[in-house]
């Protein structure tokens, strides 16, 4: 059985890798997937993009104003100096004149769009104008006069309470950017290839009355659907083999110190989706349904899995039920050895779960396996 | 015109032999609409996190930081939970909390007398947000620390030295009256003020984050059901009724547009339904529920015969199903159907409106928004139908047989 099997998943290989369309899912569309996704979510809390505003100062808007836009850079942003941007403060003309009179002035800034982002950058444009304020008022105290001296005089006073900050787990730098977005771009892609695609290759192949053919030839139906699911997994390896190096050149990402286990983890996770994605084909009795279905759960699967978003946004309850899902299962095993560093042995669960659920799904497969 | 609803009508009774395949077109915005709902509700997403505390001053100060975490937005943001240092360590080492705040001995004393302290913030990686928003924070009480030291930093320390006596309360109290008042100046109201304006688009609409990113999915169903008729197409191939039309008086177009007018009744199902969820479960705001609905089959009859052109420039089925994902995938992401636009980094956004199935996403928004739709808009999608209908008829004409 092993032999039919190995001998029509390899032919069905050599049909497959050959053409174009297979090099364009496995090579292109990961890379695609990678950067859209990557740029959407992977920006907040990344330190190395700094988030442009447009200051339009007067040009008397005096010391104060050059203070402000320092304060600034050093909440993360570049200041700009164009006009009708989407994140624009303006400051009004005789800022710092106006202030050390001891009347009151109102900076503007102006955001489009609402949202957690404009509520940051609100937090952030606030810190940067009372520290300010701030620095004023212990100039005065101490009988200072505000000027930029005094202020970088009280710029290299030592700050008595500091604030350290370090990462969980043992890796020493944590994720930033793609990093953060790539692991759950990745477990979403392969799902959803494996789903439609996988799915919809099957049931072509049966219409096309290739299964049928099959059914009359000496093989097994175990080594059928064997040799069916190893070809299709086996692309689906190379596809996540490319992937993570993609991500590791083009996107920076550094999957950590145990590659191998990742290797396994996305394996196995990668035969759970081939063999589900077949089931779909083979239950379905057209195309419709098995994208109209194949969508449905993968997509559902992504969102509860917490692929999509960071899953702290989402209600409590749903971070636990993340772990009901294969996605969720995945995305806690990649976090665990990714971003907290943890040892392969941590994930060995995992990768349990993705091979038992696999060959329980392989059963049924086999046992309710439609040629026609 | 006979031979187009005989066209038409010849597609929804095979459609209707399916009706696994019409009910699940039709889950597919209402189990995207049900997840997001029971989500995130009909509100905005907001961040959920939980900081724990080892507090090993067991002061004033600890007490006073935790609770800054406690008030207002925050609070319903952060639950904070007092921990020993092992079982912190262990829980965020185990990616059970957004970080771990280590509050040292004596934190109070350095508080009062100007003395060095540190504060630890352990952060747990595979959060971005409320790791952030909680560094931010006491990065912020830092500073108003260190302001406070630089302001009234003498009198604090007189007041923590021993038992003051009556005389030094007194002295302390005006001292402090002094400060007070010398600061009113700059505080009370604060001397420089930051006004903020968010100018929401006229197609922000109500109804929190669901309702945000549920005309997008709403299209993405749309996309992916006018890929599955497309595909049809081989199916009428192999059945050879593609030749039987070749032989008849009848036109390819004809077909074609028999085709399309069941497309067009289908979407429109999924559409009402669609939308009707919407509004149901996450407050959608529609304005214009029928020209809602019309746009939605319109424009997806414009999808449906892009994807048909799709599969007749294909040689086999399997090369088709490919190419016509090739191309939806990336077209559903950048159109504003994985995420909204305004989620988007505005350079993907420009060229995610420019899309057709995302320039369609922003007319549909516009018409639930009340905004007025251009005629030309209209015309557009009309003309781009046309176009549509008579190119993909000359090629089906071409690889009928």
């Amino acid at each position: 059985m092993l032999r039919d099997a190995g001998y029509l998943a390899y032919r069905d290989l050599l049909y497959l890798l050959p053409r174009r369309e297979t090099w364009m899912w496995t090579f292109v569309m990961p890379i695609i997937f990678f950067y859209f996704i990557g740029n959407v979510t992977g920006g907040f809390g990344n330190h190395e993009k700094r988030d442009p505003i447009a200051v339009l100062v007067p040009a008397d808007g005096g010391f104060l104003a050059d203070e402000l836009i320092r304060r600034l850079e050093q909440r993360n942003f570049q200041v700009i100096h164009t006009v009708h941007f989407f994140r624009e403060l303006r400051i009004p003309a005789g800022f710092t004149a106006t202030v050390l009179a001891g009347k009151p002035v109102q900076l503007e800034l102006t955001r489009y769009g609402a949202g957690i982002d404009t509520d940051y950058d609100r937090t952030r444009a606030a810190r940067a104008v009372y520290t300010v304020l701030a620095d004023l008022v212990a100039i005065s105290s101490k009988g200072g006069t505000p000027n930029p001296k005094a202020f970088a005089q009280l710029a290299q006073q030592p700050r008595l309470i500091s604030l350290s900050v370090t990462s969980a787990g043992k890796r020493k730098d944590p994720p930033i950017g793609f990093e953060q977005a790539v692991p759950g771009t990745l477990v979403m892609f392969t799902l959803l290839i494996m789903f439609t695609s996988g799915g919809v290759s099957l049931l072509i192949e049966r219409r096309q009355g290739i299964l049928r053919r099959l059914a009359s030839s000496p093989m097994s139906r175990g080594a059928v659907v064997l040799g069916k699911w190893g070809a299709r997994v086996t692309l689906g390896f190379i596809q996540i083999a490319f992937a993570m190096g993609a991500g590791k050149i083009l996107f920076k990402v550094n999957w950590g110190d145990h590659l191998g286990a990742i290797l396994l983890l996305l394996a196995a996770y990668a035969s759970l989706a081939a063999v589900l994605g077949m089931l779909l084909g083979n239950f379905s009795t057209s195309e419709g349904q098995v994208i109209g279905l194949g969508v449905i759960a993968s997509n559902v699967m992504a969102a509860l899995g917490g692929c999509w978003w960071p899953i702290e946004i989402t209600p409590r309850w749903t971070q636990s039920l993340a772990l009901v899902f294969p996605t969720g299962w995945a995305m806690d095993a990649l976090h665990k050895l990714m971003f907290f560093g943890d040892s392969p042995a941590a994930v060995i669960p995992h990768i349990a779960a993705f091979v038992v659920t696999a060959l329980i799904a392989g059963y049924v497969l086999a046992r309710n396996f439609r040629f026609e | 015109m006979r031979f187009v609803f005989t066209s038409a009508v010849k597609d929804l009774r095979r459609l209707r032999r399916e009706p696994v395949t019409l009910l699940t077109w039709l889950g597919i915005p209402t189990f995207i609409a049900i997840i997001l709902v029971v989500i995130f509700g009909r509100g905005d997403a907001r961040p959920n996190g939980k900081l724990l505390i080892v507090d090993e001053d067991r002061g004033i100060g600890a007490t006073l930081l935790a609770g800054a975490f406690s008030q207002g937005p925050l609070g319903n943001m952060i639950s904070v939970e007092k921990v020993e240092l092992e079982e912190g360590r262990h829980r965020v080492d185990q990616g059970k909390a957004s970080a771990l705040l280590i509050i040292p001995k004596n934190f109070t004393q350095a508080l009062v007398e100007g003395q060095a302290a540190n504060l630890q913030l352990i952060r747990n990686p595979a959060q971005r947000i409320m790791p952030e928003m909680i560094e931010e924070v006491l990065s912020m009480l830092t500073d108003g620390a260190f302001y406070l030291q630089m302001v009234a930093g003498d009198q604090l320390r007189k007041s923590a030295q021993g038992t003051p006596s009556d005389a030094s309360v007194a002295q302390i109290s005006v001292q402090f009256n002094h400060v007070i008042e010398d600061t009113r100046k700059y505080l009370a109201p604060p001397l420089i003020q930051l006004n903020t304006k968010v100018i929401q688009d006229k197609t922000d609409k109500p109804g929190g984050f669901a309702a945000l990113m549920l005309p997008g999915m709403l299209y993405m169903a749309v996309f992916f059901i006018a890929g599955g008729l497309a595909t049809d197409v081989w199916r009428e191939r192999a059945s050879g009724a593609l030749r039987r039309v070749a032989t008849t008086p009848a036109s390819f177009r004809s077909f074609l547009a028999g085709k399309l007018l069941a497309v067009l009744v289908v979407l429109a199902l999924v559409g009402a339904f669609g939308l009707g969820v919407a509004r149901f479960l996450a407050d959608l705001r529609i304005s214009n529920f029928p020209l809602a609905v019309l746009w939605i089959a319109v424009s997806g009859c414009g999808l449906y015969l892009f994807m048909m052109l799709l599969q007749s420039l294909a040689s086999t089925e399997r090369v088709a199903h490919m190419l016509g994902n090739f191309v939806l995938l990336p077209l559903t992401m950048l159109g504003g159907s994985f995420f909204p636009f305004d989620m988007m980094p505005r350079g993907f956004a420009q060229i995610g409106r420019l899309t057709p199935n995302g320039w369609s996403v922003t007319q549909l928004q516009k018409i639930l928004a009340g905004v007025e739709v251009t005629p030309a808009a209209f015309a557009a999608v009309i003309l781009f139908v046309a176009a549509g209908w008579l190119v993909v008829g000359w090629r089906i004409r071409r690889t009928a047989c």
